[in-house]
């Protein structure tokens, strides 16, 4: 869920489909740039306008962590942080199929290609442009929101009056 | 292999019917032409046969990409088809388009390919893991560019894949001809979309699970993080912010408008558009990979008579000029459907639009009457009327096979007093803005060496006033090694406001590529090597001064009204050809390479092709 308390959250309203937080995702974790080897991956449906980007969200009940039968995948209680632990991942793939969001991906090698938060300072934030990922305290997650709909009760009510 | 490369070419003989991989040439060569239109223009000057013309099976249209290509760098998506220009006739053609369709390409494993010879029934290509096909395409023939792309996705089972396609424009080999990718895209002048037509090659499909090898992730990301932003600040044409571009070209008087004659109304033209963007028309953004702007947006028109109509149009205002603003189109929604009409015929407006406006011109002053144009009344304005004609034109029907020679020979065709009002540079459409007023613009067009288009980073485009002459030879001549030399990379060139300098550009390269020791000399000698390949090849297939001379009458005239009223060309035409000839290291009366230029940039062996 968290990383110190910091959270990445996505907004696919505000997506784009530009597909740049992929190619950086896939140049800084693997020194290639792809749109298939990336730790986020961004579902475009061009004729709807609609685009979505997914990534592990670091759930509190981790589906991953759950199905994984050599505790590869652990929740870190410290940081928030579903690791991967690649000297006991077997690569039998049921992580991936578990995963509500089809976050997890698969590396030709075998590694898994799971999102970490890039320790504290996510690349794909820093390319999204449009603002659709941010990363920020649990309070932030909702906060822009909170503000909108404080305003909106605001005029309804200074319109009464 | 470097960085940033597939470290392949794919080899099409559509002749032979047969494909094959070929290897990249080795780093030494790399370093020397880049990619994009750097590998392209090398390779057009090695493999064409003398003799061959542009729509030979022999001549090799060639789509080729760069290292950035594909990568985080801002617009990394630029895709160059090279060619011998088959709308000129007689210099090279480069056409550079983005989308999703040059990353695609390099995804599966192929920085370009290479199409030579002429099928003797229509394909398309499918690109895909390192593997190609060539595909019967006997259902897309005749089908519109948009249809095209669909029905080729669906045949080939991958809605991801990125296709390029020529229209009914290119099938019927239009020097106007363009070619199409991503809806939003066209790979525009040269003619290329003609010679994709006349080697009966409808579309390429392109895509793969690969990835593209970066040398220096770290510092790549590092470039690249500071460059995105200061780019996407810079351009201010996010979805919304686009549409108000076309009124700044009104109100600064670049607006082409009526075949140039009314620049004043440029004005209402493009703030009615803003306005409408505002209200019923709704802009959506669709971005070119690695884009944080987002010039390219869907037009969907949410009221009015065109309610439901959704066009799919590029940034800038050229094609939506060149369509519509050209033959008096002003209703926003008008200029939205027939700006997506050319799209979807393949091809560009920015001089086929130039044929047509002639046509109208000619009709109002009464040169031409409604017996000539098969009964069509071409007023002003009237948008119905101009679709017809564009139809005619791309059918090379009645009159339209007279606007299908292109607007220079249209004119000599109807004749009278038509080549006095024609609009062109060398016979061929040009990037279309009212460039009048604006010298360094001017010149930089008609010097370019890819037939008429932006070579160089002439400052004075959007000038808000008049400039003066003092100084744009010399400003075209130097900017000319920077932009060409970008033009190699794979970059957008909209993306190098904000902070890409060559210095941004050559980190950019250098970690991708993990190239050591770039220098900036290194990098401007990339782009001067493309400017001398192109003047070579362009005199050895008969390029004269007279032909960078031939800017047509309406161009060099001053404007009646508007920003630029009273300022003509006319007077310092020769004299800036024949400057930026001598500060290109060209003889000034002829513009022939110095031996000893060639001979700085390594290109001594092409001196022999010189007439």
């Amino acid at each position: 869920m968290a990383n110190n308390g910091r959270a990445l959250v996505l907004d696919p309203l505000k997506c784009t489909g530009c597909h740049s937080c992929e190619v950086a995702c896939s140049t800084a974790r693997e020194g290639a740039s792809s749109l298939v080897r990336s730790r986020i991956r961004v579902l475009a449906f061009e004729a709807d306008d609609f685009n979505c980007p997914i990534v592990c969200q670091q759930c509190q009940t981790p589906y991953c962590a759950l199905v994984c039968p050599t505790r590869a995948l652990v929740k870190n209680a410290d940081t928030g942080i579903v690791d991967w632990v690649q000297s006991k991942c077997v690569g039998c793939k049921m992580c991936l199929v578990a995963c509500p969001f089809g976050a997890l991906n698969m590396a030709d090698g075998g590694n898994v290609l799971k999102c970490d938060l890039c320790q504290g300072d996510p690349v794909c934030v820093r390319f999204c442009q449009p603002g659709a990922l941010s990363y920020g305290t649990l309070d932030e997650v909702g906060g822009g929101q909170r503000v909108k709909f404080a305003q909106t009760m605001k005029q309804a009510q200074l319109k009464e009056v | 292999m470097a960085g940033g490369y597939s470290g392949k070419l794919l080899r099409v003989d559509l002749t032979a019917g047969t494909v094959r991989d070929e290897p990249l040439p080795g780093d030494d060569v790399l370093r020397k032409y880049v990619g994009c239109v750097g590998l392209g223009v090398k390779t057009l000057c090695e493999e064409l046969p003398p003799g061959a013309k542009p729509l030979d099976p022999s001549n090799p249209l060639i789509f080729m990409t760069g290292p950035l290509t594909g990568t985080p760098v801002p617009g990394a998506s630029n895709c160059c088809v090279i060619t011998y220009n088959a709308e000129t006739g007689f210099t090279a053609g480069t056409a550079h388009t983005h989308g999703q369709f040059g990353p695609q390409l390099k995804y599966a494993g192929y920085d370009g390919i290479v199409v030579t010879g002429a099928s003797p029934r229509p394909v398309f290509l499918w690109v895909h893991d390192g593997k190609a096909e060539i595909r019967d395409a006997g259902k897309v023939w005749g089908k519109d560019t948009h249809e095209t792309e669909d029905l080729v996705k669906a045949e080939v089972g991958e809605p991801r894949a990125s296709v390029a396609a020529i229209g009914p424009a290119g099938e019927n080999l239009l020097g106007g001809a363009s070619i199409e990718n991503d809806k939003h895209h066209l790979a525009a002048a040269g003619g290329v979309g003609a010679v994709m037509g006349s080697k009966k090659l409808k579309a390429v499909a392109a895509f793969g699970h690969g990835a593209i090898p970066v040398a220096r992730p770290k510092d790549l990301i590092e470039v690249t993080a500071a460059w995105r932003p200061a780019s996407a600040a810079a351009r201010q044409n996010t979805p919304a912010l686009i549409t108000k571009r076309w009124a700044f070209f009104g109100d600064i008087g670049v607006l082409a408008t009526k075949n140039l004659l009314a620049p004043a109304q440029g004005k209402d033209i493009g703030h009615k558009y803003a306005d409408a963007c505002l209200t019923y028309i709704k802009p959506v953004g669709k971005p070119c990979l690695s884009c944080p702007v987002a010039c390219s947006y869907k037009a969907k028109v949410t009221s009015g008579p065109r309610q439901g109509l959704v066009g799919t149009l590029g940034g800038g205002g050229e094609s939506m000029e060149g369509a519509a603003a050209m033959v008096g189109v002003s209703d926003p929604a008008d200029v939205v459907w027939i700006t997506d009409l050319y799209d979807r015929l393949g091809m560009n407006a920015s001089s086929v639009g130039c044929a047509i406006s002639l046509a109208f011109e000619c009709y109002e002053r009464g040169l031409l009457t409604r017996e000539d144009t098969d009964g069509l009344e071409l007023r002003w304005g009237n948008v119905e009327v101009a679709a017809a004609l564009v139809k005619k034109v791309v059918a090379r029907e009645g009159f339209g096979k007279v606007l299908a020679e292109g607007p220079k020979k249209a004119a000599e065709l109807i004749g009278g007093e038509a080549p006095k009002y024609a609009v062109h540079m060398k016979g061929a459409g040009f990037n279309l803005h009212d460039w009048r007023g604006r010298y360094a613009k001017m010149l930089d067009q008609t010097v370019s060496g890819a037939g008429p288009r932006h070579e160089s980073m002439a400052p004075d485009g959007f000038s808000p006033t008049p400039t003066k002459i003092e100084g744009a030879a010399e400003t075209i001549a130097k900017t000319q090694r920077s932009k060409l030399f970008k033009d190699c990379v794979g970059s957008c060139m909209f993306m190098w406001t904000g902070g890409a300098s060559v210095a941004t550009e050559m980190r950019a390269l250098a970690a991708v590529t993990g190239w050591e020791g770039l220098t900036e000399d290194e990098m401007l000698a990339v782009g001067s090597r493309v400017a001398n390949m192109e003047r070579v090849f362009n005199m050895a297939h008969g390029l004269t001064i007279a032909d960078d001379l031939d800017m047509s009458p309406r161009m060099q005239e001053a404007p009646a009204e508007g920003p630029a009223k009273g300022h003509s060309m006319a007077p310092y035409l020769k004299g800036a050809v024949m400057d930026y000839y001598r500060f290109m290291g060209w003889e000034p009366e002829t513009g022939r390479p110095l031996p000893q230029t060639l001979a700085r940039l390594g290109l001594e062996h092409m001196a022999t092709q010189l007439p």
